[in-house]
Protein backbone atom coordinates (compact mmCIF):
# COMPACT_ATOMS: atom_id res chain seq x y z
CA UNK A 1 0.00 0.00 0.00
CA UNK A 2 1.61 3.24 -1.16
CA UNK A 3 0.50 6.59 0.18
CA UNK A 4 1.52 9.97 -1.19
CA UNK A 5 1.44 13.19 0.79
CA UNK A 6 2.73 16.70 0.38
CA UNK A 7 5.72 17.72 2.48
CA UNK A 8 6.08 21.34 3.54
CA UNK A 9 9.51 22.75 4.26
CA UNK A 10 8.05 25.27 6.67
CA UNK A 11 9.56 28.04 4.58
CA UNK A 12 6.94 29.83 2.42
CA UNK A 13 9.57 30.89 -0.12
CA UNK A 14 10.77 27.30 -0.60
CA UNK A 15 7.23 25.95 -0.70
CA UNK A 16 6.36 28.45 -3.42
CA UNK A 17 9.27 27.34 -5.58
CA UNK A 18 9.15 23.60 -4.93
CA UNK A 19 6.32 21.10 -4.50
CA UNK A 20 7.56 18.11 -2.51
CA UNK A 21 5.66 14.82 -2.61
CA UNK A 22 6.58 11.91 -0.36
CA UNK A 23 5.68 8.35 -1.23
CA UNK A 24 5.70 5.69 1.47
CA UNK A 25 5.28 1.95 1.22
CA UNK A 26 3.70 0.50 4.33
CA UNK A 27 6.18 -1.59 6.27
CA UNK A 28 9.21 -0.60 4.19
CA UNK A 29 10.56 2.72 5.49
CA UNK A 30 13.65 2.30 3.32
CA UNK A 31 11.44 2.81 0.26
CA UNK A 32 10.15 6.18 1.41
CA UNK A 33 11.07 8.60 -1.33
CA UNK A 34 10.55 12.30 -2.00
CA UNK A 35 10.04 13.90 -5.38
CA UNK A 36 10.86 17.60 -5.56
CA UNK A 37 8.99 19.31 -8.39
CA UNK A 38 9.76 22.76 -9.74
CA UNK A 39 6.41 24.54 -9.52
CA UNK A 40 7.35 26.72 -12.51
CA UNK A 41 7.46 23.59 -14.65
CA UNK A 42 4.01 22.62 -13.37
CA UNK A 43 2.68 26.10 -14.08
CA UNK A 44 4.09 26.03 -17.61
CA UNK A 45 2.09 22.90 -18.27
CA UNK A 46 5.10 20.84 -19.30
CA UNK A 47 4.90 18.76 -16.15
CA UNK A 48 1.58 17.40 -14.94
CA UNK A 49 0.97 16.76 -11.27
CA UNK A 50 -0.80 13.50 -12.01
CA UNK A 51 2.19 12.26 -14.00
CA UNK A 52 4.62 13.29 -11.25
CA UNK A 53 2.57 11.49 -8.65
CA UNK A 54 2.42 8.38 -10.82
CA UNK A 55 6.19 8.50 -11.34
CA UNK A 56 6.76 8.73 -7.59
CA UNK A 57 4.45 5.80 -6.91
CA UNK A 58 6.24 3.74 -9.57
CA UNK A 59 9.64 4.58 -8.04
CA UNK A 60 8.53 3.65 -4.54
CA UNK A 61 6.87 0.46 -5.75
CA UNK A 62 9.96 -0.61 -7.69
CA UNK A 63 12.32 0.06 -4.77
CA UNK A 64 10.04 -1.64 -2.25
CA UNK A 65 9.63 -4.74 -4.39
CA UNK A 66 13.39 -5.03 -4.86
CA UNK A 67 13.94 -4.54 -1.13
CA UNK A 68 11.31 -7.14 -0.21
CA UNK A 69 12.77 -9.59 -2.73
CA UNK A 70 16.20 -9.24 -1.12
CA UNK A 71 14.72 -9.76 2.33
CA UNK A 72 12.92 -12.87 1.10
CA UNK A 73 16.11 -14.21 -0.42
CA UNK A 74 17.99 -13.59 2.83
CA UNK A 75 15.39 -15.54 4.78
CA UNK A 76 16.01 -18.54 2.56
CA UNK A 77 19.76 -18.55 3.24
CA UNK B 1 13.14 23.39 47.30
CA UNK B 2 13.82 25.21 50.54
CA UNK B 3 13.30 28.94 50.39
CA UNK B 4 14.98 30.62 53.37
CA UNK B 5 13.05 33.83 52.77
CA UNK B 6 9.83 31.93 53.31
CA UNK B 7 10.97 29.55 56.06
CA UNK B 8 8.86 30.29 59.18
CA UNK B 9 10.73 31.45 62.24
CA UNK B 10 10.99 29.10 65.25
CA UNK B 11 8.18 29.88 67.66
CA UNK B 12 8.57 29.79 71.46
CA UNK B 13 5.94 30.15 74.09
CA UNK B 14 6.06 32.95 76.69
CA UNK B 15 8.51 32.60 79.57
CA UNK B 16 12.05 31.24 79.72
CA UNK B 17 13.25 28.96 76.95
CA UNK B 18 14.61 25.60 78.04
CA UNK B 19 18.01 24.42 76.71
CA UNK B 20 16.72 21.15 75.14
CA UNK B 21 13.92 23.04 73.44
CA UNK B 22 16.43 25.49 71.96
CA UNK B 23 18.72 22.64 70.94
CA UNK B 24 15.87 20.89 69.18
CA UNK B 25 15.01 24.05 67.30
CA UNK B 26 18.59 24.58 66.16
CA UNK B 27 18.89 20.93 65.18
CA UNK B 28 15.84 21.26 62.93
CA UNK B 29 17.23 24.51 61.52
CA UNK B 30 20.59 22.92 60.68
CA UNK B 31 19.42 19.53 59.46
CA UNK B 32 16.22 20.41 57.64
CA UNK B 33 16.86 23.93 56.37
CA UNK B 34 20.52 24.95 56.18
CA UNK B 35 21.80 21.50 55.17
CA UNK B 36 19.65 21.64 52.03
CA UNK B 37 21.66 24.68 50.94
CA UNK B 38 24.97 22.82 51.45
CA UNK B 39 26.15 21.23 48.21
CA UNK B 40 28.14 18.64 50.16
CA UNK B 41 24.86 17.17 51.38
CA UNK B 42 23.79 14.60 48.72
CA UNK B 43 20.13 15.57 48.94
CA UNK B 44 20.74 19.30 48.75
CA UNK B 45 18.26 21.42 46.82
CA UNK B 46 20.66 21.91 43.88
CA UNK B 47 22.00 18.37 43.48
CA UNK B 48 20.61 18.02 39.95
CA UNK B 49 22.91 20.79 38.80
CA UNK B 50 25.62 21.22 41.42
CA UNK B 51 27.36 18.74 43.73
CA UNK B 52 30.62 18.81 45.64
CA UNK B 53 33.11 16.34 44.21
CA UNK B 54 35.10 15.69 47.38
CA UNK B 55 38.22 17.24 45.84
CA UNK B 56 37.49 20.71 47.07
CA UNK B 57 35.60 21.49 43.88
CA UNK B 58 32.20 21.02 42.36
CA UNK B 59 30.67 18.92 39.59
CA UNK B 60 27.95 20.29 37.30
CA UNK B 61 24.92 18.06 36.85
CA UNK B 62 22.53 17.79 33.89
CA UNK B 63 20.35 20.57 35.28
CA UNK B 64 23.20 23.09 35.10
CA UNK B 65 21.74 24.94 32.14
CA UNK B 66 23.38 27.85 30.32
CA UNK B 67 21.03 30.84 30.24
CA UNK B 68 18.42 30.40 27.55
CA UNK B 69 19.43 26.82 26.71
CA UNK B 70 17.64 23.53 27.26
CA UNK B 71 20.65 21.19 27.19
CA UNK B 72 22.79 20.82 30.31
CA UNK B 73 26.42 21.84 30.38
CA UNK B 74 27.61 18.21 30.80
CA UNK B 75 25.72 17.18 27.66
CA UNK B 76 27.14 20.07 25.69
CA UNK B 77 30.72 19.73 26.89
CA UNK B 78 30.61 15.97 26.32
CA UNK B 79 31.17 16.83 22.66
CA UNK B 80 34.49 18.48 23.44
CA UNK B 81 37.50 16.43 24.50
CA UNK B 82 39.80 17.42 27.38
CA UNK B 83 42.16 18.68 24.68
CA UNK B 84 39.48 21.04 23.35
CA UNK B 85 38.84 19.19 20.08
CA UNK B 86 35.34 18.25 18.89
CA UNK B 87 34.58 14.66 19.85
CA UNK B 88 32.84 13.98 16.48
CA UNK B 89 31.52 15.77 13.40
CA UNK B 90 28.01 16.10 14.80
CA UNK B 91 29.36 18.90 16.95
CA UNK B 92 30.01 20.82 13.75
CA UNK B 93 27.20 22.38 11.72
CA UNK B 94 26.04 19.94 9.04
CA UNK B 95 27.12 22.35 6.32
CA UNK B 96 30.69 22.16 7.62
CA UNK B 97 30.79 18.39 7.95
CA UNK B 98 28.45 16.77 5.44
CA UNK B 99 30.33 15.62 2.36
CA UNK B 100 33.29 17.69 3.50
CA UNK B 101 34.86 15.72 6.33
CA UNK B 102 32.98 12.58 5.32
CA UNK B 103 32.78 10.14 2.42
CA UNK B 104 29.72 9.14 0.44
CA UNK B 105 29.20 5.45 -0.31
CA UNK B 106 28.65 6.15 -4.00
CA UNK B 107 28.30 9.03 -6.43
CA UNK B 108 24.59 9.51 -5.88
CA UNK B 109 23.72 11.99 -8.64
CA UNK B 110 22.62 11.32 -12.19
CA UNK B 111 20.58 13.40 -14.60
CA UNK B 112 18.35 13.00 -17.64
CA UNK B 113 16.49 15.44 -19.87
CA UNK B 114 13.57 15.53 -22.22
CA UNK B 115 12.96 18.20 -24.81
CA UNK B 116 12.24 20.88 -22.21
CA UNK B 117 13.31 19.99 -18.68
CA UNK B 118 15.91 17.98 -16.83
CA UNK B 119 15.52 15.60 -13.91
CA UNK B 120 18.15 14.81 -11.29
CA UNK B 121 17.97 11.44 -9.56
CA UNK B 122 19.62 10.99 -6.18
CA UNK B 123 20.41 7.36 -5.38
CA UNK B 124 20.11 6.05 -1.85
CA UNK B 125 23.50 6.31 -0.19
CA UNK B 126 25.28 6.52 3.11
CA UNK B 127 27.70 9.12 4.39
CA UNK B 128 30.52 7.85 6.58
CA UNK B 129 31.59 9.96 9.54
CA UNK B 130 34.01 9.26 12.36
CA UNK B 131 31.18 8.35 14.71
CA UNK B 132 29.23 6.21 12.25
CA UNK B 133 27.00 6.56 9.20
CA UNK B 134 24.01 8.56 8.05
CA UNK B 135 21.88 6.67 5.49
CA UNK B 136 19.87 8.72 3.00
CA UNK B 137 16.91 7.45 0.98
CA UNK B 138 16.77 8.07 -2.75
CA UNK B 139 14.96 11.05 -4.23
CA UNK B 140 14.21 12.99 -7.38
CA UNK B 141 14.22 16.65 -8.43
CA UNK B 142 12.37 17.44 -11.62
CA UNK B 143 11.35 20.37 -13.79
CA UNK B 144 14.91 21.74 -13.87
CA UNK B 145 16.59 23.73 -16.65
CA UNK B 146 18.77 21.74 -19.05
CA UNK B 147 22.49 22.34 -19.66
CA UNK B 148 22.90 23.91 -16.25
CA UNK B 149 25.24 23.19 -13.37
CA UNK B 150 23.15 22.40 -10.29
CA UNK B 151 24.21 22.06 -6.66
CA UNK B 152 22.10 19.50 -4.81
CA UNK B 153 21.51 19.66 -1.08
CA UNK B 154 19.11 18.65 1.67
CA UNK B 155 18.33 20.01 5.09
CA UNK B 156 19.52 17.55 7.75
CA UNK B 157 20.86 19.56 10.70
CA UNK B 158 20.96 16.59 13.06
CA UNK B 159 22.65 14.05 10.76
CA UNK B 160 19.58 11.81 10.88
CA UNK B 161 19.48 10.74 7.21
CA UNK B 162 16.38 8.92 5.99
CA UNK B 163 13.84 10.43 3.61
CA UNK B 164 15.01 14.00 3.11
CA UNK B 165 13.87 16.69 0.69
CA UNK B 166 16.51 17.18 -1.97
CA UNK B 167 16.71 20.64 -3.51
CA UNK B 168 18.77 22.02 -6.37
CA UNK B 169 20.23 25.45 -6.88
CA UNK B 170 22.46 27.09 -9.44
CA UNK B 171 23.98 29.30 -6.75
CA UNK B 172 26.45 27.44 -4.51
CA UNK B 173 26.10 30.12 -1.85
CA UNK B 174 22.53 28.94 -1.27
CA UNK B 175 23.89 25.60 -0.07
CA UNK B 176 26.15 27.08 2.56
CA UNK B 177 23.66 29.74 3.65
CA UNK B 178 22.10 27.37 6.19
CA UNK B 179 24.15 25.54 8.81
CA UNK B 180 21.83 22.52 8.62
CA UNK B 181 22.35 21.79 4.93
CA UNK B 182 23.91 18.56 3.75
CA UNK B 183 25.66 19.13 0.41
CA UNK B 184 25.07 16.10 -1.81
CA UNK B 185 27.10 17.20 -4.83
CA UNK B 186 26.95 19.04 -8.12
CA UNK B 187 25.90 17.89 -11.56
CA UNK B 188 25.50 19.40 -15.01
CA UNK B 189 22.06 18.60 -16.36
CA UNK B 190 22.07 17.22 -19.91
CA UNK B 191 21.19 19.25 -22.95
CA UNK B 192 17.59 19.05 -24.05
CA UNK B 193 16.93 16.15 -26.35
CA UNK B 194 16.75 17.83 -29.75
CA UNK B 195 16.15 15.99 -32.99
CA UNK B 196 16.44 17.51 -36.46
CA UNK B 197 15.12 15.92 -39.67
CA UNK B 198 17.72 15.58 -42.40
CA UNK B 199 16.68 16.56 -45.90
CA UNK B 200 20.01 16.57 -47.71
CA UNK B 201 23.60 15.30 -47.53
CA UNK B 202 26.68 15.74 -49.72
CA UNK B 203 28.80 12.83 -50.88
CA UNK B 204 31.93 14.79 -50.03
CA UNK B 205 34.70 15.23 -47.48
CA UNK B 206 33.54 16.33 -45.00
CA UNK B 207 29.90 15.36 -45.31
CA UNK B 208 27.54 18.33 -45.05
CA UNK B 209 23.98 17.69 -43.89
CA UNK B 210 20.99 19.89 -44.54
CA UNK B 211 18.05 19.94 -42.11
CA UNK B 212 14.40 20.67 -42.86
CA UNK B 213 14.26 23.40 -40.21
CA UNK B 214 16.71 25.16 -37.92
CA UNK B 215 18.66 22.41 -36.16
CA UNK B 216 19.72 24.48 -33.14
CA UNK B 217 23.07 22.68 -32.91
CA UNK B 218 26.41 24.35 -32.25
CA UNK B 219 29.95 23.47 -33.26
CA UNK B 220 31.33 20.63 -31.09
CA UNK B 221 27.86 19.34 -30.20
CA UNK B 222 27.63 15.58 -30.50
CA UNK B 223 24.71 14.24 -32.49
CA UNK B 224 23.54 10.70 -33.09
CA UNK B 225 22.55 9.88 -36.66
CA UNK B 226 19.70 7.49 -37.51
CA UNK B 227 17.47 6.33 -40.37
CA UNK B 228 19.80 7.62 -43.08
CA UNK B 229 19.47 5.96 -46.50
CA UNK B 230 21.99 4.02 -48.61
CA UNK B 231 25.70 4.31 -47.94
CA UNK B 232 25.06 7.09 -45.44
CA UNK B 233 22.93 4.73 -43.37
CA UNK B 234 25.33 1.81 -43.68
CA UNK B 235 28.24 3.83 -42.32
CA UNK B 236 26.59 6.35 -40.02
CA UNK B 237 23.30 5.09 -38.55
CA UNK B 238 23.71 4.76 -34.81
CA UNK B 239 26.99 6.66 -34.84
CA UNK B 240 27.58 9.74 -32.69
CA UNK B 241 29.58 12.44 -34.44
CA UNK B 242 30.97 15.81 -33.40
CA UNK B 243 29.58 18.46 -35.70
CA UNK B 244 30.68 21.80 -37.09
CA UNK B 245 27.87 24.29 -37.53
CA UNK B 246 27.78 25.92 -40.97
CA UNK B 247 24.51 27.81 -40.65
CA UNK B 248 21.05 27.40 -39.10
CA UNK B 249 20.14 24.49 -41.40
CA UNK B 250 23.55 23.00 -42.30
CA UNK B 251 26.25 21.21 -40.34
CA UNK B 252 29.17 18.97 -41.23
CA UNK B 253 30.74 15.90 -39.68
CA UNK B 254 34.43 14.86 -40.02
CA UNK B 255 33.72 11.85 -42.22
CA UNK B 256 34.80 11.35 -45.83
CA UNK B 257 31.66 10.52 -47.80
CA UNK B 258 33.07 11.13 -51.24
CA UNK B 259 32.61 7.46 -52.17
CA UNK B 260 29.03 7.30 -50.88
CA UNK B 261 26.17 6.92 -53.34
CA UNK B 262 24.00 10.03 -53.63
CA UNK B 263 21.72 10.81 -50.71
CA UNK B 264 18.04 10.16 -51.41
CA UNK B 265 15.80 11.06 -48.47
CA UNK B 266 15.22 10.56 -44.73
CA UNK B 267 17.29 10.53 -41.59
CA UNK B 268 17.52 12.26 -38.23
CA UNK B 269 20.21 13.83 -36.07
CA UNK B 270 19.66 13.89 -32.29
CA UNK B 271 21.88 15.94 -30.03
CA UNK B 272 23.49 13.93 -27.26
CA UNK B 273 25.78 16.47 -25.60
CA UNK B 274 26.81 20.02 -26.18
CA UNK B 275 30.36 21.08 -26.78
CA UNK B 276 30.28 23.23 -23.66
CA UNK B 277 28.64 20.79 -21.25
CA UNK B 278 31.95 19.39 -20.01
CA UNK B 279 31.68 16.33 -17.82
CA UNK B 280 27.91 16.50 -17.56
CA UNK B 281 25.69 15.33 -20.34
CA UNK B 282 23.22 12.50 -20.35
CA UNK B 283 23.70 10.28 -17.38
CA UNK B 284 26.73 12.22 -16.32
CA UNK B 285 27.92 11.51 -12.83
CA UNK B 286 27.71 13.97 -10.01
CA UNK B 287 30.69 15.14 -8.10
CA UNK B 288 31.06 15.10 -4.38
CA UNK B 289 33.57 16.91 -2.27
CA UNK B 290 33.61 20.55 -1.29
CA UNK B 291 31.66 23.15 -3.20
CA UNK B 292 33.84 24.98 -5.67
Amino acid sequence: MITVKRISSGDPHTDTKWLVLEGTYEGVPQATKRRTINTAALASGHLLLANEKAALIADVEEYAQRYLAVQEALREL
Amino acid sequence: MTDLMKTPYPRFGPGPVQGPQLEQTFARLYREVLARQDIRYPNNDFNAGLVANGLGGITLGNQALPLGRSAGIPAITQKISDQGTASDQRFLPQVSAGNVLSVQSTVPLSATADSVHATIAIASHTVQYGYGQSAYNSGTITGLPTSTLHYVYASDPHFLGGAVTYLATTNPQTVVADNGNYYVGSIMTPVSASTASITGATSANPIVFQTGSAHGFNTNDQVQLASLPGDFGTHLNGQTETITKIDATHFSIPVDGSAFSAYTSGGTATRQTTGTSGGGGAGGGGSGGPIR
